[in-house]
């Protein structure tokens, strides 16, 4: 391996960037196979376990596939690879030590091995079962131990939307808005907690939109294409309040870490956080019932 | 296509209703709607019910909770989600050094019931009760200076094993060898139905390998667990006393071959032998003790009931964590309407299974006043009944004999696979499906699972319907 350079180590942290999107994007429909096999956890633990990651750098055990396989959750994974990369104030400077180096290099390749698995338990079926996007998409057939009714699906999607709005606004913005510090901070070692926030709410729009990305166009099939059939108005409120959240987080500053002691941060933290919880209620007191009632 | 069966489908009325403080009155007239099946309604957890057949339908606060409730339950799923890592740490400190998994959340994945993995599975271990010491436990059992040895107690029967305690912990901080490593190899059985359909079941064998490398010595009691579901357990913990001791039957006075007996375990606040609820064994007296016991024998996290030498999290944080859990609320069953489980609820109780899957229990009082009075459907009796030698652990605890373990709740039931997708059945997760726990009940529940493996295939999968209706 060579020693990285600056070129090397930009490309390297844009990547963790790049790939967090994706992630943060996912979450609002992470049921299935994510939580019960453990890649949820494998890959998105939090907060790292700073003390056993900085064992592993001073011990002298070669770094293998067996040894990260026999670490705790809160020594790999996204943010471990982020305490290593960024440093844990976003100041981490070349040039990295071989260990360092090391633990990187097989942290990723057992990240990059727990996505393929994640993504083969969906499209392929692991470890003999069948694939989780078969299960959930013949939802109501009498063989269906998951959802015995289509109606079970639909809700599903409503509520991974909905406990992505509550986590993004109750934990990930909540709990560090009412402590005032960094320490909860999601991505703080890489200053891109924001982004976190706007990715897990794009996700929920997504979700509702039935959209990968928000460049890809609208297709028919979505829930709000359904809801829109159901209640036009309904649905563009909803479009709204997305809109809305979207804009109070554009207007916080970037990095947000720097800025916690600042009370215009906190003030407009506070804009957001009740912009994404009006939306939480609108699906869960309109959206949820149409759905019982009439999917 | 219905979910929730006929009308009951608005839970912004059953909200509207809760903020006029009507719920009660909105609960009785829903109740007589919904023309009640043989165990009432959809309302699994009476008032505490709440409408979500999706994979979050175990993490759904009790739809009763006033708002100060609710408050106080957030702060317990907090407290519930919290990863644990080694001191110090600004976030989160107190882990191990020796622990099954460093958050609640992790081994309870999404509340629902666990597969039989590294992480979730457990193993309880103990000396036989015969043996006083350790000598003749040969090669040296462990590291005998570094493991973690739970709490004992003089009531208990379950002396603690050198080196590993009563629970093994296979995971330890980096740079501390776990107290053991647990491999688990499955066996095959084969069987067959009266009408010749086959079918497969599975035990497993645990390969216990300690610290040093040497295997566990085969005369120490060891017993598999997987972790339970945790919503429903606020409601469990406020059915009376007097309730279970009038349901246990111990001498079996009306001749069912069912003699169900509660387990009476030991009171760590209030120093006293009490009736044990929780646990798979019914082993601990209630959610406090439970939720504590968790913190320091799966976590290494000690706590004010369980402080050791200095206690890593606050009386505070206990507290919300055991609300949390008491605050969840139960999913309603689906598909009421639907024939097939109509006829299986029926084959349900024809079989007898409800001599201990009672469906229908009343809850007393409880300091969460939403967990008061309620008319609740958790399929259990708490009671401990000899299920046989296919499920025995041999490995008695308190008052519960090597063959007894405790009635598991069913409520919920049809949900386990749609919030863990691939999780499996009974205290050791050795089920991959319904059918086949059913098929592995014997001991007093013997009479019941043969009148099950003797029906028509149609009956069969119609009980079955019924079960992942709940």
């Amino acid at each position: 391996m060579l020693p990285p350079d600056e070129g090397t180590l930009k490309a390297a942290r844009k990547a963790w960037i790049e790939t967090r999107v994706v992630w943060e994007q996912s979450e609002a429909f992470a049921f299935g196979p994510a939580g019960s096999l453990g890649y949820d956890g494998d890959l998105d633990d939090w907060p790292v376990n700073e003390v056993d990651v900085a064992a592993v750098l001073k011990d002298s055990k070669p770094i293998t596939p067996e040894l990260i396989n026999s670490l705790q959750t809160t020594q790999k994974g996204f943010h471990t690879i982020e305490l290593l990369l960024f440093g844990t104030n976003s100041n981490k400077v070349l040039p990295f030590s071989p260990r360092e180096l090391e633990y990187l290099k097989y942290l990723t390749l057992a990240f990059d091995q727990t996505a393929q698995n994640l993504k083969q338990s969906w499209v392929a079926g692991v470890q003999g079962k069948p694939a989780y996007q078969t299960v959930f998409a013949t939802a109501g057939e009498s063989q269906n131990s998951a959802y015995p009714t289509q109606k079970a699906a639909v809700e599903e999607i409503v509520q991974g939307i909905m406990g992505c709005l509550d986590e993004v606004g109750k934990e990930k913005i909540g709990v560090p808005l009412t402590a005032k510090t960094t320490d909860k901070l999601e991505s703080r070692f890489s200053y891109t907690s924001l982004e976190d926030f706007k990715n897990n709410i794009q996700g929920a729009e997504n979700a509702y939109r039935g959209q990968i990305t928000d460049s890809s166009s609208k297709g028919g099939e979505s829930l709000s294409a359904w809801v829109a059939q159901q209640d036009p108005q309904l649905d563009q409120k909803i479009q709204q309040e997305f809109q809305a959240i979207q804009t109070a987080l554009a207007a916080l500053p970037k990095p947000i870490e720097t800025q916690m002691t600042d009370p215009a941060t906190l003030t407009q933290l506070k804009v957001s956080q009740d912009a994404i919880l009006k939306v939480f209620e609108t699906f869960e007191d309109q959206v949820l019932p149409l759905v019982k009632a009439k999917a | 296509m219905q979910i929730f069966g006929g009308r009951w489908s608005k839970p912004k009325f059953l909200k509207w209703a809760w903020l006029c403080g009507l719920v009660a009155i909105a609960t009785l007239l829903l109740s007589q709607i919904l023309h009640p099946t043989a165990s009432g309604s959809p309302l699994a957890g009476g008032q505490t019910t709440v409408l979500n057949r999706s994979s979050t339908a175990y993490e759904q606060p009790a739809a009763n909770l006033t708002a100060t409730d609710l408050e106080e339950h957030f702060a317990g799923d907090l407290a519930f989600d919290a990863v644990f890592v080694t001191p110090p740490a600004r976030v989160n400190a107190g882990l191990g050094p020796h622990f099954n998994n460093s958050s609640c959340v992790g081994c309870h994945i999404r509340n629902g019931r666990g597969l039989p993995e590294k992480g979730q599975l457990l193993v309880r271990v103990s000396r036989p009760e015969n043996q006083k010491t350790d000598q003749n436990l040969s090669p040296e059992p462990a590291s005998l200076n570094s493991y973690h040895a739970e709490d004992y107690i003089a009531i208990e029967n379950t002396p603690p094993v050198a080196g590993l305690g009563t629970q093994i912990q296979d995971q330890a901080v980096y740079g501390q060898p776990p107290e053991a490593q647990v491999e688990i190899n499955w066996q095959e059985h084969q069987g067959k139905y009266p009408d010749g359909t086959p079918y497969q079941l599975r035990s497993p064998q645990a390969l216990i390998t300690l610290s040093k490398g040497q295997p566990l010595p085969p005369q120490i009691k060891t017993s598999l667990r997987i972790p339970p579901p945790v919503f429903g357990l606020g409601l469990l913990e406020a059915i009376p006393d007097a309730t279970l001791q009038s349901l246990a039957d111990p001498e079996d006075q009306n001749h069912d071959g069912v003699s169900g007996r509660p387990n009476r375990v030991w009171d760590g606040q209030k120093q006293a032998e009490v009736i044990g609820r929780f646990g798979l064994k019914a082993n601990q007296p209630n959610l406090f003790q439970q939720s504590a016991a968790a913190y320091v024998n799966d976590m290494g996290v000690t706590n004010p009931l369980f402080p050791e030498s200095n206690s890593d999290i606050d009386q505070q944080t206990l507290k919300a964590a055991t609300f949390y859990v008491q605050s969840l609320g139960v999913p309603a069953r689906t598909l009421l309407d639907n024939p097939e489980v109509k006829k299986g609820e029926h084959l349900f109780t024809q079989a007898n299974c409800i001599a201990c899957h009672t469906a229908t229990l009343q809850t007393g009082a409880h300091p969460l006043q939403a967990l008061a009075k309620q008319r609740i459907h958790p399929y259990s009796d708490l009671l401990l009944h000899d299920m046989g030698p296919g499920l025995a652990d041999n490995r008695p605890d308190f008052l519960a004999s090597g063959t007894e373990w405790r009635t598991a709740p069913l409520w919920g039931l049809g949900l386990t696979q749609t919030v863990l997708p691939y999780s499996s059945f009974l205290h050791d997760g050795r089920a991959r499906s319904i059918e086949e726990a059913v098929l592995w009940h014997g001991g007093e529940a013997q009479t019941a699972q043969k009148t099950f493996k003797g029906m028509k295939e149609r009956d069969r999968k119609a009980l079955l319907a019924f079960l992942n209706s709940l």
